[in-house]
């Protein structure tokens, strides 16, 4: 289906014509229907509105040939707008996509605490019942992995800590 | 199951190497992960630690007399 903008052109150039008798007339003192007294717009709001109108419409009236010729193109071009909005959801998708691959760094600045200190801490971690692997204890508690593993191995040593079989 | 980590456990000469499900690792910096195929189209990563590098294979430890997860 085509889109016939001639007529829309025919209208605008016949409103055209008419506001620029209107503004002739008023220049030469003659009332266009609008008596500026009575309708409460001053004399002078009118005329700028009435160029401001004015204004617009050249700038339709002055579009270049080229982009009315456009007119007869426009069911390709939605065509191809389509196409371009299916291709920018596309890259939307594969975007989120990388960025849930793309791994989350999380800063963890590591506690400088004495051994017993964390010691202790470890303790009472364990404390809560749960079964825990060093990297989970040395990242709740931002300690070195080492130090950790060391802790472990000694609350093993004094049978405080067991090996969970069950989670093996 | 034998305790894995003692000090007499330290794998320090080169060409040292660890097996296992569930490795810990820390290094001063971990290159990206590199994807690749693994046996039975598995997929498999690898990456390099440098820098004090210290891995150690993971043990599920609780606390005697506490209730396991």
């Amino acid at each position: 289906m085509k889109t016939d903008f001639s007529e829309a052109i025919r209208v605008e150039s016949s409103f055209s014509a008419s506001i620029n008798r209107l503004l002739a007339k008023h220049e030469r003192g003659e009332e266009f229907g609008l008596v500026s007294e009575s309708t409460g717009f001053p004399e002078e709001d009118i005329k700028q509105k009435v160029r401001g109108i004015m204004q617009a419409m050249q700038v339709i009236i002055n579009m270049p040939s080229s982009t009315w010729g456009t007119v007869e193109n426009f069911p390709s071009l939605a065509t191809e707008n389509i196409l371009l909005q299916r291709e920018i959801e596309q890259i939307k998708r594969r975007l989120a996509e990388l960025e849930k691959r793309m791994p989350k760094e999380k800063v963890i600045v590591l506690r400088e605490i004495s051994r017993e200190q964390a010691k202790q801490e470890i303790q009472q971690l364990f404390s809560s019942g749960r079964t825990l692997y060093y990297s989970v204890i040395a990242e709740e508690l931002s300690l070195d992995l080492e130090l950790v593993v060391d802790i472990c191995q000694e609350l093993q040593d004094s049978g405080e800590v067991t090996v969970d079989e069950s989670a093996l | 199951m034998k305790v894995p980590y003692n000090k007499i456990h330290y794998h320090c000469e080169l060409g040292d190497a660890l097996s296992a499900d569930r490795i810990a690792v820390r290094a001063r910096d971990i290159d990206n992960p590199r994807v690749g195929e693994g046996s039975h189209r598995h997929k498999i990563q690898s990456t390099t630690l440098r820098g004090s590098a210290f891995c150690v294979i993971e043990v599920p430890l609780r606390s005697v007399g506490g209730k396991a997860t």
